[in-house]
């Protein structure tokens, strides 16, 4: 969607937990490479730790000598969220499935919260479906979507739906916003119905959430975004309207141009009535920005003829509107446009 | 080692930070401003600090939740 390389939010968001920060004053680590982010993340989290690691070595010695409901009471009750996600690396997983089924479901997900990803790699793939499904509920009801994120992306894949399976469709959308991993981002797609997903940009419309759902739709593979766009496109025609709207906005329409090629012919049509729609009705400076994204250098070849080919195919007022708009422009986008124009 | 940094290099925050991260601390700093770095040091050290503290004043609340008759092994694996 943008040149900048996409911030590592997920794990930016957990270090700025981990550390008591608001995620803001890390925004220096959004330019540099995820796999940096990841590995910088992963050393500071276990710094932070380094220092109780004999104490905590203890606390998970009590483990050895009591049975797994008491582990679970002294865990609840007396360690607390932090202190027990800090236990989870020096812990069996079998125990740890144990003790999770033991201890209410919103101190499973507040251990969730409180843990670094590291610690839940560890973790998560052990817990049984009932837990894990448990865990979710109480995350989605907190509105933890970064750490539904990060669980997400440290779960078996067939175990997904569990995960994802419980939440609402706002939910799913704001949780994808902390997934880092587009391949993670797949599957989840992957195991959302159509109707889930036509859900999901229902939701993205009525809270005028698009920035997430085009960076999903921009993160996803060429498959799952051909998926995503013809749901977009099926939709009603407000809805469509305002999301053209929205990436004119968003300076998204490198990502709606790159779904073009791959649209069916009713969904491409639905497409050039909502931006011949928008070009029609837009106030001026809305025009020029859609006109400026469709002409803009730095977009790819095919994305801008894929651009110019949906302005072509507009109706003839929605090409009018263009035309008078074109003598304004500088010599290079009108001459750009000048296909679109024809003789008018 | 990106940019020339390394983890002996003159001392300070960034070399006393890097050293703390492990063999590739310096190279994990790479890219960030001396400013970045004290923010992060900072962020660490309190958050050790809040840890460790949080770690130890655990001890007697678990001995509490412990049945009085597992106590006594309990005590000894937490060293006291």
């Amino acid at each position: 969607m943008s040149p900048q390389p996409r911030p590592a939010r997920g794990v930016i968001g957990n270090l700025a937990r981990l550390l008591d920060l608001p995620a803001g004053d890390l925004a220096f680590l959004e330019p540099l490479p995820h796999s940096q982010v990841d590995a910088l993340a992963d050393a500071l989290a276990a710094s932070v730790t380094a220092e109780a690691v004999g104490t905590l070595e203890r606390l998970a010695r009590i483990s050895s000598v009591v049975p797994s409901p008491v582990a679970a009471q002294v865990a609840h009750r007396a360690l607390g969220p932090s202190v027990a996600a800090r236990l989870l690396p020096l812990l069996p997983s079998r125990l740890i499935g144990d003790i999770a089924g033991r201890v209410p479901g919103s101190f499973l997900a507040e251990v969730a919260s409180a843990a670094h990803t590291s610690e839940l790699r560890n973790v998560v793939p052990g817990l049984t479906l009932r837990t894990l499904k448990t865990a979710a509920h109480h995350l989605a009801e907190a509105g933890d979507h970064l750490t539904l994120a990060s669980v997400a992306g440290v779960v078996e894949s067939h175990h997904l739906p569990t995960l994802i399976g419980g939440l609402d469709s706002q939910a799913v959308l704001a949780t994808t916003v902390f997934v880092d991993d587009p391949a993670v981002l797949d599957d989840i797609i992957a195991v959302l119905s159509d109707d889930d997903l036509a859900g999901l940009v229902q939701a993205a419309s009525d809270q005028g959430a698009w920035a997430p759902a085009f960076d999903l739709l921009d993160r996803v593979q060429p498959r799952t975004r051909a998926r995503l766009a013809e749901l977009v496109l099926s939709l009603p025609v407000a809805v469509l309207d305002e999301a053209v709207r929205a990436a004119t906005d968003l300076g998204a329409w490198p990502v709606l141009l790159a779904v073009v090629p791959s649209l069916s012919d009713a969904s491409r049509a639905a497409l050039v009535d909502a931006v011949g729609s928008l070009v029609l009705d837009a106030p001026d400076d809305m025009l020029v920005a859609v006109v400026d994204s469709i002409t803009a250098n730095e977009l790819d070849p095919d994305d801008a003829e894929a651009g110019l080919g949906l302005l072509v195919e507009m109706n003839d007022p929605a090409r009018e509107r263009l035309a008078a708009l074109a003598s304004t422009l500088p010599r290079r986008q009108a001459k750009l446009l000048a296909p679109v124009l024809g003789s008018r | 080692m990106g940019r020339g940094h390394s983890a002996t290099d003159g001392g300070g925050p960034r070399a006393a930070l890097a050293a703390k991260l492990g063999p590739d601390g310096a190279d994990l700093l790479d890219g960030l401003s001396d400013a970045d770095i004290g923010v992060l040091a900072d962020a660490v050290a309190a958050a050790a600090a809040r840890e460790a503290a949080a770690a130890a004043a655990s001890f007697d609340p678990a001995l509490n939740v412990v049945p009085r008759l597992l106590r006594p092994a309990v005590k000894r694996v937490l060293g006291r």
